[in-house]
């Protein structure tokens, strides 16, 4: 058997602010409430196997820049471990571990505050091999225009600052340095969102051109499903801090196995035919600091038990190939692909 | 396009020279900044006399009025003091010292508060804490006062003056820097070259570092003139710099004592070209403030 390129175990990470004396001081005296903690990932078990691209999908303020960050390692888990290719990665030594920082990139989302303003492309993209001794000085004009040409830039441009260009190729600029340490893994996260919408498609090409051309890895972090479902091969789908349901991206599209995932799925009529909405879902999201109990889209959810509220439901397989969080879940999935076989049947006839 | 390339694209120092040479009135105050400055390198060459040399002061021309010759020759164009040293030449190298001890406290100042402001946005927690705690200490306290104990407790001299200034002043810098590294700090490129695997260092002085650099000048501006104005205050008061090299605030000090008897050039005379000097220093602080940072407050 294989090993994964990543497993993360039972990953959890909270989030306490610290107090400063004056406010522990307010806190002694009562004038102010401690500060309450975050569970930005509670227990979240992930895999990803080399060559794939997942998708990550769940409303803002979920965890999935979290998640995201704890797998580059740029944050430790509070709890849990992160496996590289079966090691922990907690007891790597220096040298592996750093490796294996390199080894997985993230692409941000902001185009402006991503690229430092200082600094001359060639140096944004040049300066990390540099530094690690990947390549040498001498090499390094060639080096950098070849990463820049790879993105679809002119090496000309080497030379410019990063205002001097457009969004979408300041995107680029972002990608080439990730791809300048050879990274196997990439972490796109939101990493299309800010950009407008021609562009989006363009990044999204050169995404899936760069995982064909150096076999890469992709998770691809997302609040919007047209474009997870245009890009995995298999999704994870979070709420408040936990995983609520994975499965592969036609199986979890067709057919959901997790009332949040129908509720997200649900789609508001467009006059074009070939885009596709989602409906926001109503009720508010409840507060990471306060989550409710049990199951934590119960307050939210259509076909909440008295159960829900007790009892947190595992992720667990419901299908072949198929994970749930949810006590009703082989119910839902089979209300599902009965909903989605009318579906089809209206759109044959 | 236009309008874009001159908020982000050029270099912080062009932008504060084109935002000194825009307006007339910092144009003038940096020109006059700069006269000076280079009155003060080479005062030994163009002083008419070298007021320390003491063969060269002939102590009959003690207490001459301004315009007043030398039996050689020489015009007192700003009189004599009472030991018959000329006071154009005396201001010379007093301007000399002063903007020597102002600009190496500041520069010093500017150093320490720099790495100490980043240490505390970066790192975070307990070493913010200690520093800012330790920020707050300092900027609660009156300059001078400080100064002043600080040099009742070590004694005189040159260097414990300098020392004194910059103890007083690294707290500004501190600040000033800690805020702007925060707002940095928070940015993705910081991110992403701790995903690159760049070192602290690196990160603090590579990246962080230039993008805290127009509050730095700003600062650092003001402050050199503001070490020029507390060192003149410390040597009026005679407990600045030794005798042996006096600055301008020793020049006051001197001719304050027979101000009363009428001899008023020795002390008006260093008393303008110290006000001339940190108004000029500080109108193209201010105008530096303008350009760089607006919203910048002291
Ligand atoms: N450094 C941090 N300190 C405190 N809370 C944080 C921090 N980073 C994230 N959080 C909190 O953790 C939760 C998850 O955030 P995030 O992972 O950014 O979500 P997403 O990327 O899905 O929008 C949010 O409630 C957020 O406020
Ligand atoms: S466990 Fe209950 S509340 Fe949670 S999603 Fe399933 S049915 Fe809804
Ligand atoms: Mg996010």
């Amino acid at each position: 058997m294989t090993v994964s390129l990543i497993h993360a175990k039972d990953v959890s990470k909270r989030f306490t602010r610290t107090s400063d004396l004056a406010e522990r001081a307010a806190i002694w005296l009562g004038a102010m409430k401690p500060p309450g903690t975050v569970h930005a990932l509670d227990r979240v078990t992930l895999t990803i196997e080399k060559g794939e691209v997942v998708g990550l999908a769940g409303e803002s303020g979920c965890g999935k820049s979290t998640l995201g960050r704890v797998i580059a390692g740029l944050l430790p888990p509070s709890d849990g471990t992160v496996e590289w290719q079966g090691e922990d990665v907690a007891k790597l030594s220096r040298a592996e571990a750093r490796r294996m920082r390199l080894a997985t990139q993230i692409i941000f989302q902001d185009p402006m505050s991503s690229l430092n303003p200082r600094l001359r492309v060639q140096n944004i993209i040049g300066e990390a091999p540099l530094f690690h001794g990947l390549i040498k000085r001498a090499q390094a004009r060639r080096y950098v225009a070849e990463l820049l040409e790879r993105v679809g830039l002119d090496p000309d441009h080497a030379t410019r600052y990063p205002h001097q260009f457009s969004g979408g190729q300041r995107q680029r600029i972002g990608i080439a340095r990730a791809l300048a340490v050879n990274p196997e893994l990439l972490i796109c996260d939101e990493s299309i969102a800010a950009l407008d919408v021609s562009i989006q498609a363009q990044i999204l090409n050169l995404f899936m051109g760069l995982r064909r051309e150096l076999d890469l890895t992709l998770l691809f972090i997302s609040h919007d499903l047209s474009v997870i479902r245009h890009i995995s091969d298999r999704v994870v789908v979070m709420y408040l801090g936990r995983v609520v349901e994975t499965a592969a991206t036609d199986l979890l599209f067709d057919a959901p196995a997790h009332p949040y995932t129908r509720a997200l799925l649900d789609e508001v009529p467009t006059i074009d035919r070939r885009a596709r909405r989602f409906a926001p879902i109503e009720g508010e999201i409840p507060s990471p600091i306060a989550p409710p109990t049990g199951c934590h889209f119960h307050p939210r959810c259509r076909y909440a038990e008295p159960l829900c509220a007790k009892a947190v439901p595992d992720l667990r397989p419901v299908a072949a190939g198929r994970l749930s969080a949810c006590h009703l879940a082989e119910d839902i999935l089979s209300a599902s692909a009965t909903k989605h076989g009318e579906r089809s049947c209206a759109s044959a006839r | 396009m236009s309008a874009k390339r001159v908020i982000g694209g050029e270099s912080t120092v062009g932008r504060a020279l084109r935002g000194i040479a825009a307006s007339r009135k910092a144009s003038f105050a940096g020109a006059i900044c700069l006269i000076l400055i280079l009155a003060a390198i080479s005062a030994p060459v163009i002083a008419p006399q070298d007021p320390y040399d003491l063969t060269e002061i002939d102590f009959f021309d003690s207490r001459l009025p301004p315009w007043s010759e030398s039996r050689d020759g020489l015009i007192y164009v700003l009189g004599t003091d009472t030991q018959g040293r000329d006071m154009f030449s005396a201001m010379l190298y007093g301007l000399r010292t002063s903007l020597a001890v102002g600009v190496t406290a500041g520069v010093l100042a500017l150093l320490i508060g720099t790495a100490l402001g980043l240490v505390a946005a970066y790192l975070g927690g307990r070493w913010d804490n200690f520093i800012m705690r330790f920020v707050d200490l300092m900027l609660g306290f009156p300059t001078i006062l400080v100064a002043l104990m600080i040099l009742v407790i070590f004694g005189q001299g040159t260097w414990k003056v300098i020392l004194a200034l910059v103890f007083v002043q690294w707290a500004y810098f501190a600040r000033a820097v800690r805020g702007t590294a925060l707002v940095e700090a928070a940015k993705d490129y910081v991110e992403a070259a701790r995903c690159l695997g760049l070192s602290t260092s690196r990160i603090l002085f590579g990246h962080l570092l230039p993008n805290c650099l127009p509050p730095l000048i700003v600062i650092g501006t003001i402050q050199v003139a503001s070490a020029i104005a507390a060192e003149a205050t410390l040597s009026f008061l005679g407990i600045g710099l030794p005798i042996t090299e006096p600055s301008l605030g020793l020049l006051i000090a001197n001719g304050y004592q027979v101000l009363l008897a009428g001899l008023y050039w020795m002390s008006i005379y260093p008393g303008l070209l110290l006000l001339v000097l940190v108004f000029s220093i500080n109108i193209v602080g201010d105008r530096l403030r303008e350009v760089l940072n607006p919203r910048l407050a002291t």
